[in-house]
């Protein structure tokens, strides 16, 4: 009965329907749509810096990550078993270490990677990063395009390397380059070399041996992943490591970010409860001549609040799924095309290693979240119109 | 008569004018808030960047910056340098050399730039000095050459204060040199990419090890920002042969990254705007329906369907005028609150050191930007309240009498 009352309410006055539910609709338009916008450029720097080269889950010799040394690599074999978890999708096996590069009468310090050439084709896409001349071949290593334009290379050139190799043996080797690869990080450009995994074996003295395997895991789900791998480790020989312990750095940025988002939130979200509030106020405001007259004909306070509740929650429930649905396209719209800082800003994202683009995040916890914060804030704010009909004066509000 | 009466409708209703005085006033906050955390930022990391790398002005030689050869040593230094030091304009002259080698511990190794400089006028140019550990500068040492590396160095080269250090490079003459180090102290700049790179020891060892004789880089500070621009054109008619060129030229990110932080604000603050616009059309648009029968009233005796319209709009602008200077004041007050105490961040302290910013945000805010954004929301206020306001100009003054 009560609630038929008040489903006939709304359709009374749809024009004082439809400014309620689009107070509702327009709150939770515009704190999706930022939140979207907030979690999209993190997932976006995830997926740039984790989820490409570092990856999510690596695994080092133990101490590796403390001490970059050769004498902390470990077999390949300790890590057969991974091949048999059924979250570890692929496994890239590398050697992450220095050397002095020499061509003619110029030498640079360079970090050398020994990569698995078709592993990382499928972590990294190595091969389309390639911007001159060949993939890895037998000896050919391939040289980021800033050490080219440093030394002044070309194709075919022979590069003289010379380290320090494992268990303190003296490196040295001569490697002719294959191609030239641009890692599009002006710092990686600079100083990058990789060879074969199996050459930087031979030239570092170590076979068989690697400093750091990549677990390809899903990058949604890598908390999980991390503790299976974790898991199935003997962690007294072998460290696994999740990104957020690798990229500490990277982590602080987005806490930091994140803090604040989190401010301009609630200032967006202080403004919606104020707007909110201006709308109740004044809906109470307009029918308090009608709640008057409900209670001098003998309805009981309670049952006009009831009433009154009912018609704010359908009203919230119509414009919260209504929010969503306007939401939706905004957010698609944006994730496909994300919002582009192109041009010069391009090269300052880019220097500190991410992509010129924000996307939005379709990550649905987000609406759901934010929708049920607003959702709640509707009712919170209506509070008032129950406080005012209980405190009703019917003579008075009837005498206006 | 019009402007009196709108100004006495607001007071009518007190509860519904503070809830939109609150709103708006809430949007100047907010938006100065995000705009002052913005510039504070920008305009730290533009202050570290400048004193403690880059410099107002650097010298190099013109093959130098593509290169980056041992050969490409800065021609006619003294005439540079003395031309430089006579100058009124300058504060601070370092001339350095700068060789990339191979830095070789017991724990680890690492590539690295070594920066000869000379230690005295270096403390002119950069605030290397303040940033170490023990203050154990480069000057007092006789015995082994001194080296200045950074604390994340000294972590990857398992490294402490009189650790001895394997350096090896190409020096003159293509000859391979290698030459021992001893620690001395540990800096920690606010730019961890760039402490991972240098390292800093003495000019005079740096030429007798190298047999380079020379410098690669000459860097100046100005005594003010302004005469950058100036002092560089004068440098570049008395020097045609050097690549001269000013901070933005050297780290055009600073300025990029100003033009990023402005663009995402932007952004921000057009979606909080848009929820004001819409939360005081909402208000106002019930407030016309609630006074339906007022406005009618008003109509029916004779009131100009125009002045009322007009009415609307201006107890807007009176709502608007109230919240302007309590949001201005409001942040006022937090500004220079947080301007004087800082926002302690140090719970990040390293990741904001990896893109050159330091762990206490200052916020800062240009005046301009209290009258831009006040105008911003203002107008947002007023332009906001006209489709309400035009709603009441199609009122059917009889139908709204009748009606409750």
């Amino acid at each position: 009965m009560l609630l038929k009352l008040a489903w006939r309410n709304i359709f009374r006055n749809k024009r004082r329907s439809l400014i309620t539910a689009s107070s509702v609709i327009f709150a939770v338009l515009f704190a999706v749509f930022m939140r979207s916008l907030q979690f999209g450029a993190y997932g976006n720097m995830l997926d740039n810096i984790v989820g490409t080269y570092i990856g999510y889950v690596q695994i080092h010799g133990s101490g590796f990550w403390e001490e970059k040394t050769l004498d902390n690599s470990f077999s390949q074999d300790d890590i057969g078993y991974l091949k048999d978890l059924e979250e570890v999708t692929h496994i890239s096996p590398r050697i992450e270490s220095f050397a002095l590069a020499s061509f003619g009468s110029e030498s640079k310090p360079v970090a050398v990677l020994g990569l698995d050439a078709q592993k990382e084709q499928q972590q990294i896409g190595l091969a389309n990063k390639v911007v001159e001349g060949n993939y890895l071949n037998g000896d050919g290593v391939l040289v980021a395009i800033g050490l080219r334009d440093v030394l002044q290379l070309k194709i075919s050139d022979t590069l003289v390397f010379l380290s320090q190799g494992y268990q303190g043996s003296m490196a040295s080797g001569a490697y002719p380059i294959a191609g030239f690869i641009d890692l599009s990080t002006p710092e990686l450009n600079k100083r990058t070399v990789i060879m074969n995994l199996g050459k930087a074996q031979e030239f570092y003295g170590m076979p068989n041996l690697v400093t750091t395997a990549v677990i390809g895991v899903d990058g949604n789900n890598w908390e999980r992943d991390y503790e299976s791998v974790l898991a199935q480790t003997d962690t007294n020989t072998l460290e696994v490591m999740q990104w957020q312990q690798m990229l500490p750095e990277l982590k602080q940025l987005i806490t930091v970010d994140r803090a604040g988002g989190t401010f301009i939130l609630i200032i967006l979200y202080s403004i919606i409860a104020f707007s909110l509030f201006g709308t109740v106020l004044m809906l109470t405001e307009e029918r308090s001549f009608e709640y008057g007259v409900l209670i001098s004909i003998g309805m009981a306070k309670t049952k006009v609040i009831q009433v009154a509740v009912f018609e704010t929650l359908i009203l919230t429930v119509v414009g919260v799924i209504a929010g969503l649905i306007v939401a939706f396209p905004f957010v698609l719209y944006f994730n496909i095309n994300p919002i582009n800082l192109s041009g010069q800003m391009q090269e300052v994202v880019e220097r500190f290693g991410f992509e010129a683009l924000i996307p939005t995040s379709l990550d649905p916890s987000i609406a759901i979240t934010h929708s049920g914060i607003i959702f709640l804030l509707a009712l919170v704010v209506n509070l008032y119109a129950v406080f005012k009909i209980k405190s009703l004066n019917p003579v008075k509000a009837m005498r206006k | 008569m019009i402007v009196r009466i709108a100004f006495k409708n607001i007071w009518r209703n007190r509860l519904r004018s503070w809830t939109l005085i609150i709103a708006i006033a809430l949007g100047i906050f907010g938006g100065l808030a995000v705009v002052s955390a913005a510039t504070g930022l920008t305009n730290m990391r533009q202050r570290n960047a400048i004193s403690t790398y880059v410099s107002h002005i650097q010298i190099h030689d013109s093959n130098y910056l593509k290169y980056a050869g041992l050969e490409d040593l800065i021609a006619n230094e003294n005439e540079v340098v003395s031309y430089l030091e006579k100058s009124e304009k300058v504060n601070g002259v370092s001339a350095r050399l700068r060789l990339e080698s191979f830095v070789q511990s017991a724990g680890g190794s690492s590539g690295i730039v070594l920066n000869g400089i000379h230690p005295e006028s270096e403390k002119q140019v950069t605030n290397l000095y303040t940033k170490l550990q023990d203050s154990n500068y480069l000057e007092r040492y006789k015995r082994k050459s001194p080296i200045l590396i950074s604390q994340r160095l000294a972590d990857k080269l398992n490294a402490r204060i009189k650790t001895t250090l394997q350096v090896s490079f190409t020096g003159a003459d293509e000859i391979p040199i290698t030459g021992v180090f001893k620690v001395v102290d540990i800096f920690q700049t606010s730019n961890s990419l760039y402490d991972d790179l240098n390292a800093f020891v003495r000019l005079e060892d740096l030429q007798a090890l190298s047999g380079v004789m020379g410098s690669h880089e000459i860097a100046i500070t100005l005594h003010d920002d302004d005469e950058v621009e100036g002092l560089k054109q004068e440098l570049e008619i008395k020097f045609p042969t050097h690549h001269i060129a000013s901070w933005r030229g050297i780290a055009p990110e600073l300025g990029y990254a100003d033009k990023m932080m402005g663009l995402v604000m932007t952004i921000f603050l057009i979606i909080i705007m848009l929820a004001l616009a819409f939360g005081i059309v909402n208000t106002m648009l019930m407030a016309v329906l609630e006074r339906k029968k007022e406005l009618g009233m008003l109509i029916s005796v004779g009131m100009n369907k125009q002045k009322v319209f007009w009415m609307i709009v201006w107890e807007s602008i009176f709502l608007a005028l109230i919240a302007g200077p309590i949001g201005i004041v409001a942040a006022y007050l937090g500004v220079n609150f947080f301007g004087t105490y800082g926002i302690d961040l140090s719970f990040a302290a390293k990741g904001l050191r990896s893109v050159g910013l330091e762990s206490t945000l200052f916020p800062e805010l240009d005046s301009n930007y209290y009258l831009i954004i006040s105008i911003l929301v203002v107008c947002t206020a007023i332009l906001s309240c006209i489709y309400p306001a035009y709603k009441a100009l199609k009122l059917n003054p009889a139908e709204t009498i009748r009606t409750a």
